[in-house]
């Protein structure tokens, strides 16, 4: 019997893309809600004893094999949550070209979209010490033009997913970086090819949606 | 009136059809935000396949329509869920599901033709319109590609393909001989070789505002995958290009 805990900011979008993973690969945890605002739990030593550097989302528990220590960020809980979900859910592929491209879309979320989470961050409470004031959409811009130009060739060949031939935890780890962009003001519209793959996402079961992504569309 | 000035001709003509989308672009029951001059739109496709444009503002609210979605065959705003019909009058009010709203609640609607795989609409209000520009002889199909944005004025974008900024439609010959879509071992016949030498790529481009610039790309004819994936690598270099020289030519401004 497993018994996860998901450490978890609703407004952050990385514990967005934690929760969504969650939801579609049919893995259960149960959520506990971390303040960053006021009481900043995310610095009181009891959260630094899972997430040593307050970092969230984070992940613990017991999984249905054992205990599974405490890891945190939203790259380590996807690729955990993908291999708790059940065998051939094929989340996480095992082809080493799949795995690959898998890898390289994981790591342009954590370098290339950086800066777009950012901006949002910034948006939508503010500057904190490590935003200098020049922040501009352009880099964010730069990063969902590169996916666009990929999901155009996708479309082209007549694929829906930007790797192989059904969802994959790149998806979701793209997906809320697109969703969310309205947030610090770069439109949909300029991107048919992410919008095209963003309706694929919002209708794969069990999709949740989150303050700031609609449901529909 | 009294800023016409700053502006480049071809930026506030909002005269005649403009492209809004490509039509592979907007699917069945979907919608999405496209501007001609200072008109804002919401373009939406009901589940038969006919689009329609509105004013891309809410009467509620003022939300942006384009925001919302395509239920029941009307557009929805993402506030409130107020509904449209085709002809912009509102028909749902969800947090008064037993009231039919009046008939004066209403958004404005534009025409709009779809054609050549494009989307057209027309803002001026002329009565009876003619129809949009042709993109090809009526023998020939199109084949859409992509849409692209270029971060550029769209007279930049002219002088790279070599059109008049007055020419919206530029017709490139893209050559096909530097793809790898024929094995060595399997090399084309001559025939085959002439055929496949180049492709006509019809580029139909749009001013979205002074510093931004929409183009719709589609090939002539019909193509294969590999063509049109090459087409659309072409229209990305073009943007890169274009958005380096004009970035250059701001910085030669200023020094």
């Amino acid at each position: 019997m497993s018994d996860l805990v998901l450490y978890d900011d609703e407004l952050d979008e990385d514990c967005y893309r934690a929760r969504l993973a969650l939801a579609l690969c049919g893995v259960v945890a149960r959520l506990h809600a971390v303040d960053v605002t006021m009481a900043r739990e995310q610095d009181a030593p009891s959260f630094r004893m899972l997430s040593p550097s307050g970092r969230l989302p984070a992940l613990q528990g017991m999984t249905g094999t054992g205990d599974l220590p405490a890891i945190c960020g939203a790259t380590a809980v996807l690729r955990t949550v993908a291999a708790l979900a059940a065998s051939d859910s094929g989340w996480a592929p095992v082809d080493a070209g799949d795995v690959a491209c898998v890898a390289h879309w994981m790591s342009f979320v954590e370098c290339e979209l950086a800066p777009a989470r950012r901006l949002r961050r910034l948006a939508l409470f503010g500057p904190s010490a490590d935003d200098c004031d020049t922040q501009t959409s352009t880099p964010a811009h730069a990063a969902l033009r590169v996916m666009e130009d990929h999901m155009t060739l996708r479309r082209i060949s007549g694929r829906s997913w930007f790797v192989g031939n059904r969802p994959t935890i790149a998806d979701i780890a793209l997906f809320p970086s697109f969703a969310l962009c309205r947030d610090y003001g770069l439109s949909h519209d300029d991107y048919p090819a992410l919008r095209r793959w963003q309706s694929c996402v919002k209708r794969l079961p069990g999709f949740i949606a989150m303050p700031g992504v609609p449901e529909y569309g | 009136m009294t800023e016409q000035g700053q502006y480049a001709p071809e930026e506030v003509d909002a005269h005649g059809w403009r492209p809004v989308a490509l039509g592979l672009d907007l699917p069945p029951a979907s919608v999405t935000g496209a501007r001609i001059g200072e008109q804002r739109l919401a373009i939406w496709r009901n589940s038969h396949g006919d689009v329609r444009a509105s004013d891309d503002r809410c009467p509620h609210r003022g939300m942006r329509l384009s925001l919302g979605f395509v239920r029941d065959d009307m557009l929805a705003c993402l506030y409130h869920g107020w509904c449209f019909d085709a002809e912009g009058r509102c028909r749902t009010i969800p947090a008064h599901p037993g009231l039919k709203p009046a008939a004066t609640i209403r958004t404005t609607t534009f025409p709009t033709i779809e054609s050549d795989g494009l989307i057209w609409c027309r803002v001026d209000g002329v009565e009876r319109p003619e129809s949009p520009p042709a993109l090809t002889s009526p023998a020939h199909r199109t084949t859409p590609v992509r849409t692209i944005r270029i971060d550029a004025p769209t007279r930049s974008v002219s002088r790279a393909l070599g059109i008049s900024p007055d020419d919206r439609t530029a017709r490139v010959n893209l050559p096909l001989h530097d793809i790898a879509d024929t094995p060595d071992d399997n090399a084309p016949t001559p025939s085959d070789a002439a055929a496949m030498s180049a492709v006509t790529v019809v580029v139909v481009q749009h001013a979205v505002g002074r510093e931004e610039t929409r183009l719709y790309v589609l090939i002539e004819g019909d193509a294969p995958t590999t063509t049109i994936q090459r087409a659309s690598r072409w229209a990305s270099s073009l943007r890169d290009k274009v958005e380096r020289e004009h970035k250059d030519a701001i910085v030669v401004e200023h020094v």
